[in-house]
């Protein structure tokens, strides 16, 4: 009777896996799921916008120029005669997107920076620490404006490379502390002295440790990513006008008039973002505090 | 402190140098001509341009342009604006005391928001002010600065009336009186608080998180055994400790109002350096684009570095490397 139980209990000791019981602790957070079922709500409708709408995003109609919400447009028209609805839509696939990518290619050099310079030490660190620092020294926002208006006429990709260039420091960072502290234990000396290259054991051994401070990290970049996107083309730095995204959408409010008596026109992008925003922030907390082996919940 | 301090400052030649590189490569990639300002770019005629440049040297090695520029630099001369026709030093010059009331008067709202709403929070955690505050820095910590602008305007100014929508004054005020000047702050208040608004919420729940752990600890017990006052207790044991580390941020603060104000002054038509630096893009006025962001960049790195200052002064642990 006794070794039956204890079997059971060793089985469920096996299950418990650092992931598994993130995984429960994250599915128990009802904000963290809320924000996590959002999210995959507007990235689907953003990736699956023309089976949703019927109408062209940049389909121009203009006997019908700021209608409000409600005749034959569901949110009403744009300054010129675009169907906001399905501006919202195509535009969250703009904004998403850039986001997602920038999101990728930071989390990439930061993660290359960081542990190659946690893990070698010495001068190799300092060198790249050096170099981190001093990047961290530029007024981002300033430096995406003139890099941007610069390069204005090379398109969305300019925008991604500029952005992604500029915002790797914070992780690079984080994940040099991370991977130093994680170097110290035995089994990466193990790993080392039974032959194993550097290259295989940051992948192998030490990145698979540092996973959870990256995903994280990953969070709060997408969130910093789709304002700063949309902030841009707001100020007509961003994305060609013309594409739409979030940001263009909400450009048309830097007309006084249109913020006074169009509000149909700038405040659904306004609270895309805004949600988007919050419901990211939620993931982020949710996901640190199911790693945290101290919260109690 | 003081060696700490020297050894800080020293480390900043490098960097400074390496900063009026990089802003000197920008310079040779803007349109026009970015360090002194003299062809119109509303030009286009080739042969005015090879003229032009020819004189005014743009054809000489990099590294002759680049000690010219420093030179003028160094002398107070950033070139001149095209599209204003007046030195750069003089076009910053009428905008600058704009850009530092803005910060000015977004810090102090700042701070005064984030101590009584993060006191509050601190003091009463987990009733229904406490969430009230939560939820609110939620929202604020979310919420783009320009999408809060926006709401901001919709609300304040054009449903309520309280505030006005643009400018950083009234119009037919004469400088220096006092109605000027409250007109100034008038108009300064609301996008004042849009960019602070993000600091703030974070403030607020440094504060309340510090406030509550703090109040666990043994050398409360003590003040409370002995009979202080709950209040003293909050007042003077508490907050002091942790109003400390808020203050080493001050100068984080500068970097982040600078990126902030860019993007306030330009929806609220403020009349400071970020919204110089905007029109000045689009005007493809080069020189002025480069004097504001080497500026800014400048500004951003004593910022940084005053935070380090300010946290050497708390932190002893830092000094000593």
């Amino acid at each position: 009777m006794e070794a039956v139980t204890e079997t059971k209990l060793e089985k469920q000791a096996k299950k418990q896996s650092p992931w598994s019981i993130a995984r429960k602790k994250l599915i128990r957070n009802k904000l963290a799921v809320i924000s996590l079922t959002f999210l995959i709500v507007v990235t689907a409708m953003a990736y699956l916008a023309p089976f949703i709408t019927g109408y062209d995003p940049t389909q121009v109609d203009i006997m019908n120029r700021t209608t409000p919400p409600g005749e034959g447009y569901l949110l009403g028209t744009d300054s010129s005669g675009r169907d906001i609805w399905s501006l919202l839509m195509y535009g969250a696939r703009t904004s998403l997107t850039i986001g997602f990518v920038c999101t990728f290619a930071v989390i990439l050099i930061g993660t290359v920076i960081g542990s190659i310079a946690g893990y070698y030490g010495g001068w190799v660190d300092a060198v790249l620490m050096r170099f981190t620092d001093f990047m961290m020294n530029f007024p981002f926002l300033v430096f995406v404006i003139v890099l941007a208006s610069i390069f204005r006429d090379a398109g969305i990709w300019a925008l991604i490379i500029v952005l992604s260039v500029l915002s790797w420091t914070g992780a690079a960072r984080v994940v040099r502390s991370k991977v130093m502290s994680e170097k110290e234990n035995e089994y990466v000396m193990a790993a080392i002295s039974i032959g194993g290259t550097p290259f295989k054991v940051i992948r192998k051994h030490l990145l698979p440790n540092v996973m959870t401070t990256i995903i994280v990290q990953a969070t709060l970049i997408l969130a910093v990513m789709i304002v700063a996107e949309t902030a841009l083309s707001f100020l007509g730095f961003g994305v060609p006008q013309g594409t739409p995204s979030w940001g263009n959408m909400m450009s048309e409010a830097r007309d006084p008039n249109v913020i006074r008596t169009q509000w149909w026109v700038w405040i659904p992008p306004g609270l895309a973002i805004t949600f988007t925003i919050l419901s990211i922030n939620f993931i982020g907390e949710g996901i640190k505090d199911a790693f945290n082996p101290r919260s109690a919940r | 402190m003081l060696i700490y301090t020297l050894r800080r400052i020293l480390t900043m030649i490098p960097i400074l140098f390496l900063v009026s590189i990089v802003v000197f490569a920008l310079a040779l990639a803007m349109p026009g001509d970015a360090l002194s300002g003299q062809i119109n770019p509303a030009n286009a005629n080739p042969e005015y341009i090879e003229e032009m440049r020819e004189e005014l040297g743009l054809n000489d090695p990099i590294h002759v342009q680049y000690g010219r520029w420093i030179a003028g630099i160094v002398q107070w001369d950033f070139g001149r604006s095209v599209v204003h026709s007046r030195d750069v030093t003089q076009v910053i010059g009428d905008r600058l005391p704009n850009t530092i009331l803005l910060s000015a008067v977004s810090l102090i709202i700042t701070y005064i928001l984030a101590f009584l709403m993060g006191r509050y929070a601190g003091r009463n955690p987990y009733t229904k002010g406490d969430y009230a505050i939560q939820g609110t820095n939620y929202l604020m910590l979310a919420i783009p600065s320009f999408v809060a602008a926006l709401f901001a305007i919709f609300i304040f100014s054009f449903q309520l009336g309280w505030f006005p929508s643009t400018g950083s004054v009234g119009r037919g005020l004469e400088a220096g009186t006092l109605d000027f000047w409250i007109s100034k702050l008038y108009h300064t208040f609301l996008p004042a608080l849009v960019l602070g608004a993000l600091v703030t919420a974070s403030y607020t729940q440094f504060l309340r998180n510090d406030i509550i752990e703090s109040s666990q600890k043994d050398y409360v017990r003590t003040a409370r055994a002995k009979g202080t006052s709950e209040s003293d207790i909050y007042n003077k044991h508490i907050l002091r400790n942790s109003i400390i580390p808020i203050v080493t941020l001050f100068g984080f603060d500068i970097a982040s109002i600078i990126g902030g104000a860019v993007i306030i002054e330009t929806i609220f038509s403020y009349r400071g350096i970020g919204e110089l630096l905007i029109t000045s893009i689009q005007q493809r006025d080069s020189a002025v684009v480069l004097a504001v962001t080497l500026m800014l960049s400048v500004a951003t790195l004593l910022g940084n570095l005053l935070a380090d200052l300010l946290y050497g002064v708390i932190d002893p642990r830092i000094r000593v490397e």
